[in-house]
């Protein structure tokens, strides 16, 4: 029966992560603390520990724009759990050095053959290799980040040893669609947030007597980016609760949550960067890396036109007959 | 956090079906509404004798699901709901600021789905405003005497009551000086004229020739209409937990119609169309999780309106794109207006729905009154309609 409350240790969890990275700053992050933090294992289910939390704290860092690499952490750990044997044995090890684990995937695109990336190789002290037959867990050097759009610690390939493989297809499927949710969740993050840096500016910054935040084509912009991130975080809830809630629904739900977020991400985050005029592009203001991180993070993913292809594929092939057909989503 | 609508909310989707099925003729896969007005009242009685109109049950989340799943099946199969929509809206509002005599006049009709209610607000000169009423309402003894005329009055000649804001005090201004009755349609001096929507739907134009009511019609106190008013506008703007209005099931059968499509075609689907498809199946999803929300907060918290104007600028909007680009994918199969063979036959479901959403945008507070309320109450922004300027005391 729907309930779309936060239960009270998913309370307590994100408190704990604001008090962590508060105790921060962008550059220096008590990683080892967050780690533990996010470091969620499938046991904690029964105390109301579910993937639906893990998404409530991806729209968290999507808001503060910090601890982002904790997200494929989060995937990393539960694939290696989920793969059994050796792989969960060494998950232990990894969780009690509180090591960060990051993901290194190629991203899905139409354009070109991209390389394996991974959104926290330059400071991760391992991978987890999504492939087409399996995942590859390896030992990483961290180093220098290729310079990128959103300044995140990304790196290409590998650079350690490789640990352990695990041949099945199906795990390294869903720990993609998993990915895509959390991401999904940290764009809406962004998209929230952004929109209310936005709505504060213009209710101080004056312009021909009047506030700006009163004319209604700067208004229902704003209005139109909170519209589109309470979306983007409704759909995100919903594909993760999914992962246990509805397994039949989950694939699907993640295509459509980051099918959504990454477009409506986009533009909700430029609306909200216009809102500051010349200030937004500057690099004093925030809002700006609210724009580029959106972008960069969905590129790291992938071209969420593929998930809309998707979902359109699995609609159309319901339809046999040159009819209307009852079909579900 | 649970999704799931949960067992007993499934199995009463299946009452509805069955209860919707004397009502839907499908031909060539296409549903067609039967039986018009007479249809619309055997299925709010049909309601009512199934103890669904449940007026006690308003704000619980079993119930509001259930509400819920009805309207999506009504909905997608073109059921036509809009007099129980506006007769519910009224009645939740009586059953909290009613007196007891008045709850007890008209409360029980409803709940027995004999009694159907028009809203009365829009007039010729300002729909979406409407704290600029101008219908007068005159006090005389125990009587009140009504002239002026409302517009978009839809299903007010098929109600029994029109929910009907005027202006007692013709001196004030905006939101003082407003008075609000159940007016019955029966009374003398009372012209109701069709107006037809492009798409085929009546509305109407509802005119007020000295009409004498006696004080006991009048809801709230005279002059005061507005803390009233707000009531019953909070549940017409607050989402989609009133039984007989739907924001996804329009979109579900775009979808329904759109593999239709993509079934008639032999060949592997486009991916262009395919991205097409996809986009409105996420549009269906999101407008659904947005009736979730407004239907687990309930229309009383504080922020209620802007939960509920989110969930209504996405859907409605939502519904103009999917069609939009479903009539471009349907292509020369949506011009003629029927034909013969499946094919002709989803063509002009496509065309009606076509030229049926854009009045979405529209009805029931626009999408630009919906995103004032959001920039306003939801992120705290000025005013973002300038106030008119006060009224000459001499008018």
């Amino acid at each position: 029966m729907i309930d779309l409350s936060i239960n009270e240790i998913e309370e307590a969890i994100l408190q704990s992560l604001d008090r962590a990275l508060d105790a921060g700053d962008a550059g220096d992050l008590p990683w080892q603390t967050l780690v533990e933090l996010v470091t969620f294992d499938a046991s904690m289910a029964d105390d109301g520990v579910t993937f639906v939390t893990s998404a409530l704290v991806a729209e968290r860092l999507g808001a503060v724009l910090a601890g982002l690499p904790l997200i494929d952490h989060i995937v990393a750990m539960r694939v290696l759990e989920r793969a059994g044997g050796e792989a969960a044995t060494q998950r232990a090890q990894l969780a009690s050095e509180h090591a960060l684990v990051g993901i290194l995937a190629a991203p899905e695109q139409i354009a070109g053959d991209p390389e394996p990336l991974s959104l926290s190789g330059a400071i991760s002290a391992y991978l987890v290799a999504l492939n087409d037959d399996g995942i590859v867990l390896h030992r990483n050097v961290p180093g220098e980040s290729l310079t990128n759009l959103g300044d995140l610690p990304l790196a290409a390939g590998l650079t350690g040893e490789r640990i352990l493989a695990v041949s099945d297809p199906v795990i390294a499927t869903e720990a993609r669609a998993e990915r895509k949710i959390l991401v999904a969740a940290a764009l809406a993050g962004m998209a929230l947030k952004a929109v209310e840096l936005a709505a504060d500016y213009a209710k101080e910054r004056t312009l021909f007597g009047a506030p700006i935040g009163g004319f209604q084509s700067l208004a229902h912009g704003m209005a139109s980016g909170r519209v589109h991130a309470d979306g983007m975080l409704l759909l995100a809830r919903e594909a993760a609760w999914a992962r246990d809630g509805d397994p039949d629904r989950f694939d699907r739900l993640a295509a459509m949550a980051y099918g959504f977020a990454a477009p409506a991400a986009g533009e909700a985050t430029r609306f909200a960067m216009h809102v500051f005029g010349g200030y937004g592009v500057t690099l004093e203001y925030p809002v700006q890396a609210y724009f580029r991180i959106a972008k960069a993070l969905a590129l790291a993913i992938g071209d969420p036109a593929l998930d809309l292809r998707r979902i359109g594929q699995f609609v159309a092939g319901q339809g046999a007959a040159p009819s209307p057909v009852r079909v579900e989503i | 956090m649970d999704f799931s609508l949960g067992p007993t909310v499934d199995a009463f989707r299946e009452d509805v079906r069955d209860f919707l099925k004397p009502f839907i003729r499908v031909e060539n896969g296409v549903s067609h509404f039967v039986g018009g007005i007479d249809a619309e009242r055997a299925i709010q009685r049909g309601m009512g004798e199934r103890g669904w109109l449940d007026l006690d049950a308003e704000g619980d989340i079993d119930w509001n699901m259930k509400m819920f799943v009805f309207a999506e099946e009504a909905v997608r199969h073109h059921v036509l709901l809009a007099g129980l929509a506006t007769t519910m809206m009224v009645a939740f509002t009586l059953a909290k600021v009613g007196t007891p005599e008045q709850k007890a006049r008209y409360l029980p009709g409803v709940i027995a789905g004999e009694t159907r209610i028009a809203l009365g607000y829009s007039e010729p000169s300002g729909g979406s405003d409407v704290a600029a009423a101008k219908v007068r309402s005159r006090r005389e003894g125990d009587e009140w005497v009504i002239d002026g005329q409302k517009q978009w009055t839809t299903n007010a000649h098929n109600a029994d009551y029109i929910w009907l804001l005027t202006r007692s005090d013709p001196a004030s201004h905006r939101h003082r000086g407003l008075t609000l009755f159940m007016l019955p349609t029966s009374l003398p001096g009372i012209e109701i004229q069709p107006i037809v929507t492009m798409a085929g739907e009546r509305t109407n134009a509802v005119f007020f020739d000295g009409v004498r009511v006696s004080d006991a019609y009048r809801v709230g106190e005279p002059d005061e209409a507005w803390k009233v008013l707000m009531a019953a506008l909070n549940y017409e703007h607050g989402g989609g937990n009133v039984p007989g209005r739907s924001l996804n099931g329009h979109l579900l059968r775009l979808l329904d119609l759109g593999a239709g499509l993509a079934g008639s075609r032999d060949q592997s689907i486009d991916p262009l169309f395919a991205e097409r498809l996809g986009r409105i199946a996420i549009d269906a999803e999101i407008s659904k999780l947005f009736v979730y929300r407004t239907s687990a907060v309930g229309a009383h918290t504080h922020d209620a309106d802007v939960l509920g104007a989110i969930a209504k600028v996405f859907s409605r909007e939502a519904v103009v794109r999917a069609s939009d680009a479903l009539i471009d994918m349907a292509g020369a199969a949506a011009l003629p207006h029927a034909g013969s063979g499946p094919a002709a036959a989803i063509g002009a479901e496509i065309q009606h729905m076509f030229i049926d959403a854009p009045t979405g945008t529209v009805v029931g507070g626009s999408v630009e009154i919906q995103r004032s309320i959001i920039a306003e109450r939801g992120l705290g922004l000025p005013k973002t309609r300038a106030p008119a300027p006060p009224k000459p005391a001499s008018a």
